[in-house]
């Protein structure tokens, strides 16, 4: 509207003469016809070949690129659906094993300790068989010592008798003098 | 040089003169820009159908949106069922649109400035869309000039209404594109003989004003191509439909 208000106005100051002269060339019917032909001929090519060519080549490729696209959609939803299965069986097989490893890591721990105990019991056996075994060694070393103190002594005593009073002790005599003294000993010593 | 800016509308013979039946078919300034238009669209449309990938080139791409763009047009005018005129539609935008962009080159002719083209591509449309309607709704088709829920004694003058409207749809159709180049190209031309008149002087001013108006006349060549395959769509609507 604007535009051709100005195009009015700027009309009033070009030379009035020709543009009354002159008039409107579109109104000349003398072309008409011939450019209805032509344009015809050149609207009917350009309508036949979008037709026939390049509407359905164009067509054809974005249908066919729609399929691709709609087919890769779905492939990856299912993908996805897969992974989200594939997470949730690894989650699955995951809490499975950590709770087997607990189980497993309990028993371990039972076993051990059971072995443990068993070891601990076993030294402490050996180990009270061998001090009752080395007790006993001990007392009869000990026995052993005592029976032989008596005849150290017997011999001991015997040789002082015999350097001190050069005669010769009876054997016998001195022995049973030795038990009774060291019976007495161990008598009084228990008492 | 030329100072009368109706000068650059005018039809002029090339080469010889032709006829047939004695109707004159002789190849104007006209048919050769019409040719010319024909030439671009075909050569754009081969370079991006050559080798068409799902991956698409550069005029690939340009090529899809303008089929993408056209196609969506009509979806959202017409619905899907106007899928077989797709072809249609999108023949004459691009063809308006080209000779329209055309048009703006310097030197060039701009065909849709020629109101006898314009008339006859309404008037193929205009022809088209009654035959579409009564094809597909026999003489229900005439209920387009019934409005419903109209009083009864209002009915004679909306009718006779509806009829003019419906007549009435070439002539604006072809007008309005017609009217706009027209105005739009001598406008430019007016600009332009000012900025030769004034010179390196004065010319600045005009030489400016003739840069906006070519800046605003790509925008109208464009708008106009759309606004008139809009406008084929919704009467095609109307013939398809039936709103009345």
């Amino acid at each position: 509207m604007k535009k051709n208000l100005i195009f009015f106005i700027l009309s009033l100051f070009l030379a009035q003469e020709v543009i009354a002269k002159e008039g409107m060339p579109q109104l000349n019917p003398e072309f008409w016809l011939s450019q209805i032909f032509w344009l015809i001929i050149f609207f009917g090519l350009l309508y036949f070949l979008i037709h026939k060519f390049f509407s359905p080549k164009l067509f054809s490729l974005i249908d066919k690129r729609a399929d691709l696209l709609r087919s890769l959609i779905s492939e990856t939803e299912n993908n996805k659906n897969q992974i989200q299965k594939l997470d949730n069986e690894y989650n699955k097989i995951i809490d499975e094993a950590k709770k087997n490893s607990k189980e497993i890591s309990a028993k371990l721990n039972d076993e051990f300790n059971e072995k443990i105990s068993i070891k601990k019991k076993e030294f402490e056996n050996y180990l009270n068989a061998e001090t009752t075994k080395v007790e006993n060694d001990i007392n009869h070393f000990k026995q052993q010592a005592l029976d032989n103190i008596s005849e150290i002594a017997s011999e001991f005593s015997k040789e002082l008798i015999e350097k001190i009073t050069g005669t010769k002790p009876n054997d016998s005599n001195l022995k049973a003098i030795i038990s009774e003294i060291s019976k007495k000993q161990k008598e009084s010593r228990y008492v | 040089m030329a100072t009368n800016p109706m000068q650059q509308f005018e039809v002029h013979k090339i080469g010889p003169s032709l006829s047939i039946n004695g109707i004159d078919i002789s190849f104007t300034n006209s048919s050769l820009f019409m040719m010319i238009s024909t030439i671009l669209i075909i050569t754009f449309f081969i370079l991006g159908t050559k080798k068409v990938s799902i991956i698409p080139g550069k005029i690939q791409i340009l090529n899809e949106l303008v089929f993408n763009f056209i196609s969506k047009m009509i979806n959202e005018t017409v619905g899907s069922d106007a899928k077989p005129y797709f072809p249609f539609i999108l023949t004459l935008f691009i063809f308006i649109l080209t000779m329209n962009m055309v048009g703006l080159l310097p030197y060039s002719f701009t065909v849709t400035s020629q109101v006898i083209i314009t008339f006859f591509f309404a008037i193929i449309i205009f022809i088209g869309v009654t035959i579409v309607g009564f094809v597909k709704n026999g003489l229900g088709f005439l209920k387009i000039f019934v409005p419903s829920g109209i009083p009864v004694f209002l009915l004679p003058l909306l009718v006779v209404i509806e009829i003019i409207s419906f007549l009435s749809r070439p002539i604006s159709l072809s007008v309005r594109l017609f009217a706009n180049m027209l105005a739009g190209h001598t406008m430019l031309k007016v600009f332009g003989g000012f900025v030769v008149s004034l010179g390196i002087l004065g010319g600045w001013l005009p030489l400016s004003f003739s840069v906006a108006l070519t800046a605003l006349e790509i925008l109208v060549a464009f708008l106009q191509a759309y606004v008139f395959a809009v406008l084929s769509c919704i009467y095609l609507n109307d013939a398809l439909h039936m709103h009345h």
